[in-house]
């Protein structure tokens, strides 16, 4: 059967020098996303009370959950010294 | 995989693929437009991977999540406070099929609201139409020639 004919747009950007740097980044904002998701609601905060407790708003706490920006260390770590967290894990895979 | 349908030319079409099509890069785009179209493909590509890893389950907030009282899920990507994509997709068996995508437009002047409220509506409709369609005659392209 005939398709039409498309771009295959990952391959294609596949070849781009960068592109794997940029898939890896926004792997990693999805973890941090559904890292602080699940915390935030085992805990029962709203994103108001954690952004309060981290001294942040809740709009930046929404944009991380929503894997939309690249926080900074010293943000995660104080959102998850707020959300109760003594120690930060990082993981090298 | 993405649904597809025949168009008037006998061919299989994919909206979702046809949606893929603005990243293609090209000789005419500058240096920092492929940037942007690279760092946002990146991000559609790991998205469709974060679904596909979890078995294109309904309940993964807040990225993806069954629509209200319809019958598939949407995955939410989000690249700014201007641009949020939303993938309509439905799960048949084992298989996770992309029905359409839409990039869902800032609103909320008041103004603008009810129209916007009447193309999201559209969408929905389309994306139902194209799961029932998928159903019936079963019809799909792969999402890459290199990944079915």
């Amino acid at each position: 059967m005939k398709a039409k004919k498309y771009t295959d747009v990952f391959a294609q950007a596949k070849k781009h020098p960068q592109y794997k740097a940029y898939l890896e980044e926004s792997k990693a904002r999805i973890q941090l996303a559904e890292a602080l998701y699940k915390e935030r609601n085992f805990q029962s905060l709203s994103m108001a009370e954690l952004a309060k407790k981290a001294g942040t708003t809740p709009a930046v706490i929404s944009r991380i959950e929503n894997a939309q920006v690249s926080a900074g260390i010293d943000l995660i770590y104080k959102i998850f010294k707020a959300l109760g967290k003594k120690e930060l894990n990082l993981m090298f895979g | 995989m993405c649904y597809a349908f025949r168009n008037e030319n006998g061919q299989l079409e994919a909206p979702f693929l046809e949606y893929l099509e603005k990243y293609a890069l090209t000789d005419r785009d500058s240096k920092k437009k492929k940037t942007i179209k690279l760092k946002q493909l990146a991000n559609v590509e790991s998205h469709l991977d974060y679904l596909a890893e979890h078995g294109g389950r309904y309940d993964l907030p807040p990225l993806a999540e069954k629509y209200k009282n319809r019958n598939f899920g949407i995955l939410k990507i989000k690249e700014s406070a201007r641009l949020v994509r939303i993938v309509f997709f439905t799960k048949v068996g084992s298989k996770i099929v992309l029905l359409d995508t839409m990039d869902k437009p800032k609103l909320y002047e008041k103004a603008r609201k009810q129209k916007v409220d009447r193309m999201i509506e559209k969408f929905l409709d389309q994306a139902e139409q194209n799961r029932q369609d998928y159903i019936k005659n079963n019809l799909s392209l792969p999402l890459t020639r290199s990944i079915p």
